[in-house]
């Protein structure tokens, strides 16, 4: 990550905020009211100018999210059932197995989607948490990184898609049939707890740290 | 007070602590965390025993595909395959459940299941797709807990919790038997056969079987096994029969058992049964026989063993004894240089000798040497009439040369052979025939036609024939007898002897023999009186004869009537018919005129009679016959005086009626018992063939010409009688005609006798022509023999081809030529 680079890059240029301008941005629907309004005139919905409490929210959605990785990697994903022979495949197993049989483009998609990306997150995420926690003032350019963050996590679950796609799909008794291991409910909750942590940050935390630092 | 205004509030945010900021949001990832390490703990503490199992090859077996299942239900899973640290075996490590773990001891086997396609079926077929398993199998009672296991390359027959026993089965020949063949009793299967397997010798094809629980309390020494692989098809003189038992079987190959009798001593550690062809032997072999314990000994044959195979028999006096075990040639050193022989091996099971089962083979070999110095010789026989099979037969042989048993360091002792009796078809058919050849059929057939000829040569006999022409002479020669004048003139005579008699009793009437007569009776009147008295006692008399008649007449006349009976069962019938017929035949022959003109030469005969009673009354007879009167009256005179003595008389008689009577009855009754007993039957018989034959003779021409001739006879009998009166001669005559009739009584009795005699004769005539006929070059008889023997010839020439043709080509017995 070329995090440090960037925000080195672009600091010499002041960010005017909202909260700088007093002003508070509805969250919601993007509407700007003047600082201290308590509710959205347009869609009612609380107005706050920074979330304080979102940065333990993130890191605790982002710890739960690591912890039940962990046991995705380590059961099964799937456990395939054919001709009463039964098999089961882990996340990393499955990768290296397809790659043993040749299809390297499926096995980088699955690799990519089910090991970088989450991990990338986890990376992210605390990245920029840590940077806030610190007061660190953020660019441009851990903004651009949340929303890639924000917008990739969905992705992850592909795998879980996949899976139950699968199971669903591939029950003909003993000739073929595919079950979800605990990795796979455990690899749905490490996404879903990564994005509830990505969704909990309050990217505007970002822009605040030289301010924070001022008050 | 002045109205202050309000103060800017400084709204400083307090330092909120650490936990009072703390949100509730953390208790996601405790959460989290505690159900991960719940799962990992779980995992572990579930993941269950590993237990090292090795196996000599693991093919198939996949670490942690591969499952370890205890009846079919999955209990644990391959962890890992390594081999041990030589290489030499296949280490498998399975994760058990914990909840079987504790009964797996020492006592579990392990083996892998592998699908197996076999002719008795298909098994294992769900691990063609799913890959093998590892099937364990173990008690139901914990034991100590064990780790490492040795696997089992097939699965074991008696599986621990599987009652039952296993036996061991002996046999010769392997192919028919075959790991899992079914152990049948009466059809039923009671057990498996494991994977054969050869002893240690080599000889001998040892098999395991495991019978079930509730058939093994079958199992003695007196079971007997045997094979019922295959069909099995018989020709006998009954016909072709197949046999053959289950389709499984027949494929597989089956082993059947049975008891032999009931009671057999119980199975001892280590007892090894013999596993037998079949049934028949199985059944014929009450004593235990095995080839390993036969006792190898050799027999050199001079003659050809072509028929004799490695498994025939070796008996003794029927009884099987051993078995050849191989054949083989040699090369010997003989008088004219080496020369091939034929060795035949055979063995010799000591136990089937009468030798006790534990004699070890120097025994048996010592028995041998004392036999075969006592005559015991190896022979080749025939199995069966119509089979060319051999077998080797000892026998004992009272006049064999004297032998040794040959010993040789290295080799089987030699039991000495002769040359075997063999005898084919065609020998015995010839030896049925000369049998047949050498029946006295000639001299029988001989003696049949003598017989008849006698009876030919009696019939025509001319002396039998000429019998009634003697008898016709005889009564010629009496006729002229009869008819001599002197016979004639008889009736005359006798007439004139009546006429003096008349004038006699008419003098006795004058002469006063009437008085004396008269008197006579008054005598008798008297005594009359005097019996009269002596009845008074008579009722006393009648009494007992009353009595006697009440008890035993009765007795007697049913003794009576039983003769009656007897006599009227006789033939009398016949009897009478034929003497009514004889009676018949006398009347005709009265009815002729000859019979007729006896009357007159009776009378002249009668007339010569009455001048002799002339001449009589002349010498004073009838004086004689008045003194004699008077002797008489005088007499009766005696006899009143005596029945004065009556009652006395009467007294002793009615003592005797009492006494003796009673036993002169039962004399009687005897005396009718007997008669009845007599065999009046043949009496009448006789009696009515007698006549039979007298009225044979009478019919008989020359009889019919007998009144003629005795007509004439009479007349000169008459003549005769007439000489006689005057010389004298009728004395002489009579005692003549007496001789005469005694010696016709005695030409009578030989002519009775001559028919026998002359059939005596007759047939000893025919005997010695018959011998001298039959011996006689071209007699019907002879020929007839002759063309019979050709015929038999060819008949036994007939049998001796088909024989052969048999013997050539046994075939066509069941295709025809």
């Amino acid at each position: 990550m070329s995090g440090n680079g960037m925000a080195n890059a672009e600091r010499a240029q002041p960010v005017l905020t909202a909260r700088a301008a007093g002003l508070v941005g509805c969250a919601e629907c993007g509407h700007v009211h003047p600082l201290g309004t308590q509710e959205c005139t347009v869609c009612g919905s609380h107005l706050v100018s920074r979330d304080r409490n979102s940065l333990q929210r993130v890191w605790a959605w982002l710890f739960a999210g690591m912890v039940v990785y962990v046991p995705a990697n380590v059961y099964p994903m799937l456990r395939t059932t054919t001709f009463g022979h039964t098999k089961e495949s882990t996340i990393v197993g499955g990768v290296f197995e397809l790659m043993e049989h040749g299809s390297f483009a499926v096995a980088f998609i699955v690799f990519f989607a089910s090991v970088v990306i989450p991990v990338s997150k986890f990376i992210a995420i605390a990245y920029l948490a840590w940077r806030v926690q610190r007061g660190k003032p953020g660019t441009s350019s851990h903004f651009h990184l949340y929303e890639v963050v924000e917008f990739i996590g969905r992705w992850s679950m592909i795998d879980v898609f996949v899976v139950a796609i699968l199971s669903a799909l591939v029950q003909l008794n003993f000739v073929a049939s595919i079950h979800p291991g605990i990795a796979a409910v455990s690899f749905a909750l490490s996404v879903a707890f990564t994005m509830i942590s990505a969704n909990s940050f309050d990217p505007r935390l970002i822009w605040d740290a030289p301010e924070g630092q001022k008050v | 007070m002045s109205d202050p205004a309000p103060a800017d509030m400084t709204v400083s945010e307090p330092r909120r602590s650490i936990w009072r900021n703390l949100s509730f949001v953390w208790l996601v990832p405790i959460i989290a965390l505690g159900v991960s390490l719940g799962i990992a703990w779980q995992n572990f503490s579930d993941r269950g025993e590993l237990i090292e199992v090795s196996f000599g090859n693991a093919s198939g077996v996949v670490a942690g595909e591969t499952t370890l299942r205890y009846r079919d239900v999955v209990v644990g899973t391959v962890e890992e395959v390594r081999f041990s640290d030589d290489l030499a075996r296949v280490l498998v490590y399975v994760r058990v459940d914990n909840d079987v773990a504790p009964f797996i001891d020492d006592e579990a086997v392990f083996w892998v299941v592998r699908p197996e396609v076999s002719a008795r079926g298909i098994s294992g077929l769900s691990t063609v797709l799913s890959g093998v398993y590892i099937e364990g199998a173990w008690d139901n009672v914990a034991g100590t807990w064990t780790q490492q296991f040795r696997g089992v390359d097939t699965p074991p027959l008696n599986q621990p919790g599987r009652a039952g026993q296993r036996i061991t089965l002996a046999t010769d020949d392997g192919t028919t038997i075959s790991y899992g063949s079914p152990v049948l009793f009466r059809g039923v299967e009671v057990g498996r056969l494991e994977t054969p397997r050869l002893s240690a010798d080599g000889r001998t094809v040892l098999v395991d079987a495991f019978i079930d629980a509730p058939h093994d309390v079958r199992l003695s020494q007196a079971t007997r096994f045997w094979d019922t692989s295959g069909f099995e098809l018989s020709f006998g003189a009954s016909g072709f029969s197949v046999d053959f038992d289950s389709l499984a079987s027949l494929v597989t190959g089956g082993v059947v058992f049975d008891n032999l009798y009931d009671d057999g001593e119980p199975l001892t550690p280590g007892y090894v049964f013999t596993l037998y062809e079949d049934e028949e032997e199985a059944r014929r072999n009450r004593l235990v026989r095995g080839p390993a314990r036969g006792v190898a000994f050799s027999i050199m044959f001079d003659e050809s063993v072509n028929g004799l195979e490695a498994g025939d028999d070796v008996t003794y006096q029927g009884l099987d004894v051993g078995v050849v075990t191989g054949l083989r040639s040699q090369v010997l050193d003989g008088a004219f240089g080496p020369e091939l022989s034929l060795i035949v091996d055979v063995a010799i099971d000591p136990q089937r000798m009468g030798l006790p089962p534990e004699a070890a083979a120097a025994e048996t070999v010592e028995f041998f040497k004392f036999a075969v110095e006592t005559g015991m010789r190896a022979r080749l026989a025939t199995e069966s009439l119509l089979s060319s099979d051999l077998r080797i037969e000892l026998v004992v042989l009272d006049d064999a040369p004297f032998a040794r048993l040959r010993e040789a360091e290295g080799e089987a002792p030699r039991l000495p052979s002769v040359e075997s009796n063999l005898s084919d078809f065609t020998a015995t058919a010839e030896g049925v025939l000369e049998r047949i050849n050498a029946l006295p059929i000639e001299e029988v057939m001989e003696q049949a036609i003598s017989l008849m000829e006698a009876f030919e040569q009696l019939a025509r006999n001319e002396d039998l024939q000429r019998v009634p022409g003697s008898a016709v002479a005889l009564l010629d020669d009496t006729r002229a007898l009869v008819g001599s004048e002197a016979i004639q003139s008889i009736p005359a005579q006798i007439e004139a002897a009546v006429n003096d008699l008349t004038s006699l009793v008419a003098e006795v009437r004058e002469g006063g023999a009437i008085e004396s007569l008269n008197s006579a009776l008054s005598q008798l009147d008297e005594a009359m009186a005097g019996i009269n008295t002596a009845s008074q006692s008579a009722p006393a008399l009648a009494e007992n004869l009353a009595k006697l008649t009440e008890e035993d007449i009765p007795a007697v006349l049913a003794e009576l009537q039983g003769v009656a009976q007897t006599a009227q069962e006789l033939k009398l019938d016949e009897l009478v018919a034929s003497a009514t017929a004889t009676l018949n035949r006398v009347d005709a022959l009265i009815a002729q005129e000859a019979v007729q003109g006896i009357p007159a030469a009776v009378t002249a005969a009668i007339e010569d009679v009455r001048a002799i009673v002339a001449d009589v009354q002349a010498e004073g007879a009838v004086q004689a016959l008045g003194s004699s009167l008077r002797n008489l009256d005088r007499a009766m005179a005696d006899i009143s005086v005596a029945s004065q003595d009556a009652p006395a008389l009467t007294a002793n008689l009615r003592e005797i009626t009492e006494t003796d009577i009673p036993g002169l009855l039962a004399e009687l009754e005897a005396v009718a018992t007997t008669a009845k007993e007599l065999e009046l039957q043949g009496l009448v018989d006789s009696a009515t063939s007698t006549l039979n034959r007298v009225d044979a003779l009478v019919g008989s021409q020359d009889t019919l010409e007998l009144p003629g001739t005795i007509n004439d006879a009479l007349t000169e009998m008459r003549l005769a009688l007439t000489e006689l009166r005057e010389g004298g001669v009728v004395e002489n005559l009579n005692a003549t005609l007496q001789s005469a009739s005694d010696a016709a009584g005695s030409v009578a009795e030989s002519v009775e006798d001559l028919p026998q005699l002359t059939a005596r004769l007759e047939r000893l005539v025919a005997e010695t022509e018959t011998v001298v006929r039959s011996y006689g070059e071209r007699s019907d008889f002879n020929t007839q023999t002759l063309s019979a023997l050709r015929e038999v010839q060819n008949a036994a020439k007939a049998i001796s081809e088909l024989a052969r043709a048999i013997e050539r080509s046994p075939n066509s017995l069941i295709f025809g030529r």
